[in-house]
């Protein structure tokens, strides 16, 4: 008799652990001579195409440099961190941490705004580090405005959306 | 159950987990968006400072009690606005911004007082901004009236004012 396919207690364990995707193979038969359901569980985690994350709540952010003095218009600077984790924690050492504005591109940050709309925007520029390893790391994301690049722009709300990547 | 089969499914289900706890996975979360502000407010300055006016006739550096034209005067000083932003001014603090604003202020001797009146005028019009290079130019005009100035009494009156700048909200 074929017995129904069951799954031990151990293997729910593993699915419900974060994995990145896991691929599970079950093959049945029936061992002729024993009469027995000979069960063979294959289990292979398929290769993380990033080891490199941001931890839940650490996807979103935001900076305000708030109200600027044009007339004065001395460099500002504004950072928050973020959290980040890779496996192993080697892979912090070769993990590519960039960025892109969606006024700017990937080279220069920039905000849009202003009324009337200042053409080029107010440039910025972007800096990351990246410090502790494992689950436990932590993304600095320190945006600088030069004074002369707000100091002629029209008065007027700015912004901008910066987006971080990790690879791998 | 067989007991061996048991057995074996629970030595895979304790392999799997090794093999996994060895190198945790994690689900992607591989970009994160962050927002990006800030707030540029109106603002005008002024950026030098005005020669002396000399109010008088004709550029003679004197007023002619016997004219019956105003004696006046003028001088001019910069200003910087953001783009688009135009100025408003004050003088002497009257606590009411204007362009052009007009004040009649007391010039004196000393003893002996004249009126003249003030004006402040954004010649350059609307800013370009505050950086370097976006000077405007802003005039100063005074003016005694021919019946001021008629009664007016021989001497030399002067006076210092202040005039303040903001932009136009």
């Amino acid at each position: 008799m074929i017995r129904p396919l069951f799954v031990v207690p151990a293997v729910l364990r593993v699915i419900s652990a974060p994995v990145n995707k896991l691929r599970i193979s079950l093959t049945a038969a029936r061992a002729a001579a024993a009469g027995i359901l000979a069960v063979v569980l294959q289990f292979a985690a398929e290769p993380a195409s990033a080891a490199c994350e941001f931890s839940s709540g650490s996807t979103t952010g935001s900076i305000a440099f708030g109200v600027l003095d044009p007339v004065t218009a001395p460099n500002v600077i504004s950072a928050i961190q973020l959290n980040v984790r890779c496996a192993p924690a080697s892979q912090f050492a070769i993990a590519q941490w960039t960025w892109t504005s969606a006024n700017g591109g990937a080279s220069i940050g920039r905000m849009a705004g202003g009324t009337p709309a200042y053409a080029p925007g107010i440039p910025y520029s972007v800096g990351i580090a990246v410090v502790n390893q494992g689950a436990n790391g932590t993304l600095t994301l320190t945006l600088q405005i030069a004074g002369p690049n707000y100091a002629n722009a029209s008065a007027g709300s700015y912004s901008d959306v910066l987006t971080l990547q990790v690879t791998p | 159950m067989n007991a061996k089969l048991i057995k074996r499914i629970l030595v895979a289900g304790l392999a799997l987990m090794g093999i996994l706890g060895g190198q945790a996975v994690y689900a992607q979360a591989t970009s994160a968006t962050v927002a990006v502000s800030a707030v540029v407010p109106k603002a005008c300055r002024f950026y030098s400072s005005p020669a002396p006016m000399v109010i008088d006739h004709g550029g003679s550096g004197q007023i002619d009690p016997t004219s019956a034209a105003p004696a006046t005067g003028s001088t001019t000083l910069n200003y910087r606005c953001q783009t688009g932003v135009s100025p408003q001014f004050d003088i002497d603090s009257s606590g009411i911004f204007g362009s052009p604003k007009t004040v009649t202020v007391v010039l004196t001797d000393g003893t002996n007082n004249l009126s003249a009146d003030i004006t402040m005028t954004a010649t350059g019009g609307a800013g370009t901004g505050l950086g370097g290079g976006q000077d405007k130019v802003g005039t100063i005009s005074g003016a005694i009236a021919p019946a001021n100035v008629q009664a007016a009494i021989a001497s030399t009156y002067s006076k210092t004012v202040t005039i303040d700048i903001q932009a136009i909200p």
